[in-house]
């Protein structure tokens, strides 16, 4: 079916045919990355290969085969489209689905493998009718190796007690003991396109006595004992990304402390606390969260990966917090935005509930973008850069 | 616009010419805005213009991906083929309406669209344009877009149309 055009006298028309995409809608999945769209102009960041494409940047792990797609915006949906990447002597991707480029199947979508993580730039290119036909499309896919950030996991039971038994309990996930291995693959997912795994150590399972109420801990910077300031120091396993999973967090839902920040929080250590029910508020009132099912476990992979993101010196969204989260489709789409869940479309001033990554009772699920173009009228950019650099810092762990 | 050349009558004659084909000037591009030092033209697009069932255009794109096509009556079809056959269409027509004020979210829509930025394909006209007043809210594809040519336009992508955007979108389109 044609493609109507309307041609405003006495201007020109520009059309543009086709565009990148990430290949799937809803939960994020290891082998369908989100792709930085966030305009045609590249803006690449300082320590990634430049090439002159305008489209779509992403990333991918040597070795991994990934799917995106191709949407033809302005095409007719039955034109023949193939998918090639750019000749090179040092290649970093190659096509792999289907056989030969294409032509791409009526959902777009293709297969690239990451070959190798070096410094020759390599194009993508959509082409119209064979896989020597014109350009009619570009993207810009980086491949990155694989770096490894060791994770010590902790379960803690919270009582208020000053001694056993105590009346506090683990935290669980739909009724049932945490699945870690379940949250952290969410979790995986999520960075696997930056090149960043995690090796996930033998889960800690951890007892707090004399917490300020079972189950929960408070906020305070003079951490005393059942402080969340506190909390970290206990079972610190050195040299790993250590992660505190508890049944409420005070007044927050999840926090990551990476070193530099951790005195002006008086946290003894850096580290990472996670509320897995919910948060206890100021007037010793429980939020529960809300989700339940594979929707939950989705929300607190997503909050696994938002709150490694600070351990990596990322910040929140174009540093806007959760007292005043930005509401445009881009920033909703972050891993790095402040809320999780999304605030409502109609109170929030949002366009739409779902940025891309599912609905959950009328909230959006955050989105899993991290950042690889460098907007600078952003605030925070080009996270890739920054998280990948922050390996080889001493202030790692 | 580009004038088309028409053949004199006859001296004498008492007949009389109907100019009835305009050309207008389609680019095909690889991304939206106009091309500065770089190519983002599609090259090598053979192409043809129909109008009535009848090939009156045939041609292939060099690297600003330039198509100046005409239009009979009230629209004509821009066709795109590889290997002489016909793989992608366009209904091409033209607006002569005035182009609605840059405050208005249809005439900043039309500007993106003017621009090649993918605003979809809802509206009357099906290119994305609902022309009832008051305009209905934006469409995903709509909202992508502003927050494109911000992005493109080193604007703050904020997804409304504030005046630092108007004002870009002005002069991008020219209008």
């Amino acid at each position: 079916m044609a493609v109507s055009v309307l041609v405003q006298s006495p201007q020109k028309q520009i059309i543009v045919p086709v565009r990148f995409d990430r290949a799937v809608r809803g939960a994020p999945v290891l082998d369908a990355p989100d792709v930085d769209d966030r305009g045609f102009v590249l803006k690449t960041p300082g320590g990634l290969n430049v090439t002159n494409a305008r489209g779509a940047m992403f990333g991918t792990t040597v070795g991994d085969t990934v799917r995106v797609k191709v949407v033809r915006e302005d095409l007719d949906a039955t034109a023949p489209l193939f998918v090639t990447a750019a000749t090179s002597s040092n290649p970093q991707v190659r096509i792999t689905a289907p056989a030969g480029g294409g032509p791409l199947p009526p959902d777009g979508i293709f297969s690239i493998e990451a070959l190798a993580d070096n410094t020759t730039p390599q194009k993508i290119h959509v082409r119209l009718g064979s896989a020597t036909g014109p350009i009619v499309g570009e993207a810009d896919p980086h491949t990155f190796s694989l770096l490894t950030l060791n994770i010590t996991p902790h379960i803690w039971t919270l009582h208020s007690a000053s001694a056993a038994p105590g009346a506090g309990t683990e935290p669980t996930v739909n009724g049932a003991a945490m699945n870690l291995t379940t949250l952290f693959n969410v979790a995986r997912t999520i960075w696997r396109p930056m090149g960043i795994g995690f090796n996930v150590n033998p889960e800690r399972h951890d007892v707090l006595f004399g917490a300020p109420v079972d189950n929960s801990i408070t906020r305070d910077n003079a951490a005393p004992v059942g402080s969340d300031a506190d909390l970290v120091d206990h079972n610190f396993v050195a040299n790993t990304c250590n992660i505190h999973f508890i049944r409420f967090t005070p007044g927050y839902l999840g926090i990551g402390v990476r070193r530099e920040i951790a005195p002006a929080l008086g946290f003894k250590r850096p580290g990472i606390i996670i509320g897995v029910e919910g948060a206890r508020n100021t007037n010793g009132t429980f939020f529960i969260r809300p989700s339940a099912g594979t929707a939950l476990e989705q929300e607190l992979g997503n909050d696994i990966a938002h709150e490694i993101g600070h351990f990596l010196t990322l910040t929140h969204a174009d540093n806007q917090n959760g007292d005043t989260p930005p509401p445009d489709t881009y920033r909703r789409r972050q891993l790095m935005h402040p809320n999780n869940l999304l605030p409502s479309a109609v109170a929030g001033g949002a366009r739409f509930n779902d940025c891309g990554y599912g609905v959950v009772g009328g909230n959006g699920h955050r989105g899993c973008l991290l950042l690889m173009k460098n907007h600078t009228t952003n605030a925070s950019a080009s996270e890739v850069i920054s998280t990948r650099r922050r390996f080889r810092s001493p202030q790692l762990f | 616009m580009i004038l088309e050349a028409i053949a004199r009558l006859v001296r004498g004659s008492s007949l009389f010419n109907t100019l009835n084909t305009r050309t207008v000037e389609i680019f095909m591009q690889m991304s939206p805005g106009n091309p500065g030092s770089d190519k983002r033209g599609i090259k090598d697009l053979d192409w043809q213009v129909s109008a009535a069932g009848t090939v009156i255009q045939t041609g292939k794109t060099t690297d600003n991906g330039r198509i100046p096509m005409r239009i009979r009556g009230g629209n004509s079809t821009l066709q795109l083929l590889f290997s002489g056959a016909v793989v992608a269409e366009y209904t091409v027509g033209i607006r002569d309406t005035a182009l609605d004020p840059i405050t208005d979210q249809r005439g900043q829509l039309r500007r993106l669209r003017m621009q090649g930025y993918q605003i979809g394909h809802t509206g009357t006209d099906n290119i994305g344009v609902d022309a009832t007043n008051p305009p209905p809210a934006l469409t995903i594809e709509g909202d992508r877009s502003i927050l494109e040519f911000q992005s493109d336009q080193d604007i703050k992508a904020i997804g409304t149309f504030d005046a630092a955007t108007n004002n870009a979108l002005t002069t991008a389109a020219g209008a």
